[in-house]
C-alpha cells in the first residue's frame, strides 16, 4: 500500500509545475496546457483522497473537472481563434492595447 | 433517489429552459432583426422570479443530496440576481444592435446560462455545486466578454480574463481537493459540524483557507487578484461590463458568506485576518488607481473594486463581534450597488456612439447642457456611488461601517471612511466636467431605446428609494443572514 | 520475497537485455556506410516532405475543440451505463435530456457553419 502523501506529493509537483509553466511560457496554447497540468494535480488529489476514504464523491468530482475543463478548454480556442484571426499571432505578449 | 427535489430547482430549470429555447428559436426563425431572443428571456426571467419569490414563502428544502438549499440568504442573492439579468437584457437589446452582433441569441443564452450558475452558487450547500454554478456562471461570462469577435479590443478583454479565470478555477479546485481530504466530504453541513467537534488546530485549514481566498479573489476582484479587471470592463461591450461587473460579485459574496461565516465559522481567527488584510488593500488600491484613470469604464472597474473592498470589511465583520449584522450590511451594501453599477453603465451605453465606445471622460464634457435629465441621473448614481446621503451607497456604507466598529475593527472603518473622501474625488470630477465644462461634440447620436431609459429610471428611483427608505431590503437582508448563524 | 511482481521484473530484465545485446551485436558487425537516403526518417517508404515539428494551423483546433467536447461528455455515460438498471426510467430520461440539450448545441454549431474549415 502506497502512503497517501505519496500522490499528495505528485500532485503538489505537479500543480507547482502547471503553475510556474503559466507564469513564464507566452504561447497562450501552452498556457491552456499548463493549467490542464493543475487541474490533473486536483484529479490526482481527489482520486487518492476518494481511495482513502472509501468514498465515491472525489472520483465523481474528479470526471466533473474534466468535463468542465474540456469545456473550458473550447470556449477558450474559440476565444484564441478569434484572437488568431485579428492579430495573427498566439503570444500572449501581443494582448498589450490596455495597460492599467 | 429520495433526495431529488425538482420543485426546489425550479426557477433554474424554467431559466435554462428559455435558455435553450432562444437558441432553438434562432435555429427555426431566419426573419433578421426579429425580437424573440428578448421576448423568452425576459419571459424566462419573470417566471423565474415570481417561483423564487414562491420559494421565499415557502419552508427551506434542502434537496439534490444535501447539495442545494432554497433558504432565503439563496433567495435574496437569487432575487439580485434575476433582476440583475433581467435589466441587463433590456439595457443591451438596442445596443447589440448598434454593434452589429451577429450572433444575437448566443448573447441572450449567456446571459441566462449564467444566471443559472450563478444562482446554483447562491443555493448551493456543497463545494461540487460551488464549482459546478461557478464555470457555468465564468465560462458563459468568457463567451460574452468576447462577443464582438471582429474588435481587438474584445479579444484581448476576452482572452486576459479567460486565462486569469482559468487560474482561479484551478487554485479553486485545489482547494477543494485539499477541504475533501481533510474533512472527507465536501459538503458545507458536514464541514461544520466536524469542526464544531473537533476543536484540535490543524495547519492544513490555514492551506484550504488561502487557496479558497485566491481564487473567490479573483471573482470578486479582491486586489492582489485583480489585475484583470479594469481590461476585461474595459474591451467587453458595456452592458456585459455592467453585467459582469455585477453578477459574479453578487454570487461570490454569496459563497464567501455562505462557506467562511456559516461552515468555517470556526476558523474565524484565521479568515478574519487574511480577509482584513485583502480588504484594506483592496479598497484603497481601487480607490487610488481610480484617480488616475480618464475612460469612465476603467474608473468605474478601480471604482467595483473598492466596493468589493468594502464589502470584505462587512465580512469580517461578520466574523467578528458583530456577527449577522455584518453580513446583513454586506446583503444590503450588494443589493445597492447592483442599482448603482447596471445604472452608471446605462448612461455609459446612452452616450455610446456608432463604433465608438462614448466612455471616456470627455464624452461626459458638458452632458447638462445636451440632456440635463441624464447628467441629473448621472449625478444622483455618482453621488451614491461616492456614498453621498440620501442614497443607498451612503446607507450602505454607513451600515458596513457600523459592523465594522461593532465588532471592534475600528481602524478598518477608520481606513474605509478615508477611502470614501477620496472615492468622492474622482467621482465629483465627472459631475464637475458634466455641468462646468463646455460640451465637445453637439450634434451626436445617441441610444434612445425606451428599455434602456426605463431601466435607467428603475435604477436612479432604487437608489433613492434604498437610500431614503431602507427597511424593506434591510429586514429581508437580515432575515437571509440571520439563517446563517 | 518472491511476490506478483517479481516475475514482471525478471521479464524486464530480459526484454531489455535482449534488445541490448542485438543492438550491441549488429553495431559491432555490420558495416556502416551511412548516407543521405539512408539517414532520412523512415515513413512506410513514401519520400519525406517536410519537417515533422511543423506548425498546425490554428483552424484545426477548432474542429479539434468540437470533438474534444462532444467526446468528453462521453464521462457522464459510462457511470450512467454502469447503473442504468437501478435508475430504470427515471435515467432514461434523464440521460434524453442531457442528449437532447447536446444535440441543440450540435445543431446550433452545424448550422451556424462551425463545422466549415474558412
Amino acid at each position: 500500500m502506497i502512503p497517501l502523501y505519496y500522490y499528495t506529493i505528485l500532485s503538489a509537483v505537479l500543480f507547482v509545475i502547471g503553475l510556474i509553466g503559466f507564469l513564464i511560457r507566452r504561447n497562450i496554447i501552452l498556457l491552456f496546457m499548463s493549467i490542464e497540468v493543475m487541474l490533473n494535480a486536483v484529479n490526482i488529489n481527489l482520486v487518492s483522497f476518494s481511495s482513502y476514504y472509501d468514498s465515491l464523491d472525489g472520483q465523481i468530482l474528479s470526471i466533473f473537472v474534466m468535463a468542465i475543463a474540456a469545456a473550458e478548454a473550447a470556449v477558450g480556442f474559440g476565444i484564441l481563434i478569434a484572437f488568431y484571426r485579428n492579430k495573427n499571432v498566439i503570444d500572449s505578449d501581443k494582448a498589450d492595447l490596455m495597460k492599467w | 433517489m429520495e433526495q431529488l427535489n425538482y420543485l426546489s430547482l425550479l426557477p433554474e430549470i424554467v431559466i435554462i429552459l428559455a435558455g435553450i429555447l432562444v437558441i432553438a428559436a434562432d435555429l427555426i426563425i431566419d426573419k433578421k432583426d426579429n425580437i424573440i431572443s428578448e421576448v423568452i428571456s425576459v419571459l424566462g426571467l419573470i417566471i423565474a422570479l415570481f417561483l423564487t419569490g414562491n420559494q421565499f414563502l415557502n419552508p427551506e428544502i434542502i434537496s439534490q443530496n444535501n447539495m442545494l438549499i432554497s433558504d432565503s440568504y439563496a433567495v435574496f442573492f437569487k432575487v439580485a440576481l434575476i433582476i440583475l439579468s433581467l435589466m441587463v437584457i433590456l439595457i443591451s437589446s438596442h445596443h447589440i444592435r448598434e454593434r452589429g452582433i451577429t450572433h444575437r441569441a448566443e448573447y441572450f443564452t449567456f446571459i441566462l446560462f449564467a444566471t443559472v450558475g450563478m444562482m446554483i452558487m447562491a443555493g448551493s450547500l456543497d463545494l461540487v455545486t460551488v464549482y459546478v454554478g461557478l464555470e457555468l456562471m465564468a465560462i458563459s461570462i468568457y463567451i460574452l466578454v468576447g462577443i464582438s469577435r471582429t474588435e481587438f479590443l474584445s479579444n484581448e478583454a476576452a482572452l486576459k480574463y479567460f486565462l486569469l479565470g482559468l487560474l482561479a478555477t484551478a487554485f479553486l479546485l485545489y482547494g477543494i481537493s485539499f477541504t475533501y481530504g481533510m474533512f472527507g466530504t465536501t459538503n458545507l453541513v458536514v464541514i461544520k459540524n466536524f469542526l464544531q467537534n473537533n476543536t484540535t488546530a490543524n495547519s492544513g485549514y490555514i492551506l484550504v483557507l488561502v487557496f479558497l481566498v485566491i481564487a473567490f479573489g479573483f471573482k470578486v476582484a479582491a486586489v492582489p487578484f485583480h489585475m484583470w479587471t479594469p481590461d476585461a470592463y474595459e474591451g467587453a461591450m458595456t452592458p456585459v461590463t455592467g453585467f459582469m461587473s455585477v453578477g459574479p460579485k453578487l454570487a461570490a459574496f454569496a459563497v464567501l458568506g455562505r462557506v467562511f461565516v456559516y461552515s468555517l465559522l470556526t476558523l474565524k481567527a484565521e479568515w478574519t485576518l487574511i480577509l482584513t488584510i485583502v480588504s484594506i488593500l483592496t479598497m484603497t488600491v481601487g480607490n487610488v488607481v481610480a484617480i488616475a484613470q480618464t475612460n469612465i469604464k476603467r474608473m468605474l472597474a478601480y471604482s467595483s473594486i473598492a466596493h468589493a473592498g468594502y464589502c470584505l470589511m462587512g465580512l469580517v465583520a461578520a466574523g467578528g463581534l458583530a456577527g449577522s449584522l455584518g453580513l446583513q450590511s454586506v446583503l444590503f451594501y450588494l443589493s445597492g450597488y447592483l442599482f448603482m453599477n447596471v445604472g452608471a453603465f446605462s448612461i455609459i451605453i446612452f452616450l455610446n456612439k456608432k463604433g465608438i465606445s462614448g466612455s471616456e471622460l470627455d464624452d461626459f464634457s458638458g452632458l447638462n447642457e445636451r440632456y440635463p435629465g441624464i447628467a441629473l441621473m448621472m449625478s444622483v448614481i455618482l453621488l451614491s456611488l461616492a456614498g453621498v446621503p440620501p442614497t443607498t451607497g451612503f446607507a450602505g456604507k454607513l451600515y458596513v461601517f457600523m459592523a465594522a466598529v461593532k465588532s471592534k475593527y475600528m481602524f478598518l472603518a477608520v481606513i474605509g471612511v478615508l477611502n470614501s473622501v477620496i472615492a468622492l474625488y474622482y467621482y465629483l470630477r465627472i459631475i464637475v466636467y458634466m455641468y462646468m465644462k463646455k460640451p465637445a461634440d453637439l450634434k451626436e447620436e445617441t441610444n434612445r431605446s425606451v428599455p434602456l431609459l426605463l431601466v435607467l429610471g428603475i435604477a436612479v428611483v432604487a437608489i433613492l428609494v434604498l437610500g431614503i427608505y431602507p427597511e424593506p431590503v434591510l429586514n429581508f437582508a437580515k432575515s437571509a443572514a440571520g439563517g446563517m448563524f | 520475497m518472491m511476490n506478483d511482481y517479481t516475475g514482471v521484473l525478471i521479464f524486464l530484465i530480459i526484454a531489455i537485455g535482449f534488445v541490448a545485446i542485438m543492438f550491441s551485436v549488429s553495431y559491432v558487425l555490420r558495416p556502416s556506410k551511412p548516407d543521405l537516403k539512408k539517414l532520412l526518417p523512415y515513413e512506410c517508404g513514401n519520400i519525406v516532405n517536410e519537417d515533422a515539428r511543423g506548425l498546425v494551423s490554428v483552424k484545426y483546433y477548432l474542429i479539434a475543440i468540437i470533438f474534444v467536447l462532444f467526446d468528453v461528455e462521453t464521462a457522464f455515460m459510462f457511470p450512467w451505463a454502469v447503473v442504468f438498471r437501478d435508475f430504470g426510467m427515471f435515467g432514461l430520461i434523464e440521460m434524453a435530456i442531457f442528449l437532447l440539450i447536446i444535440l441543440i448545441g450540435f445543431c446550433y454549431a452545424w448550422k451556424k457553419g462551425a463545422l466549415e474549415w474558412d
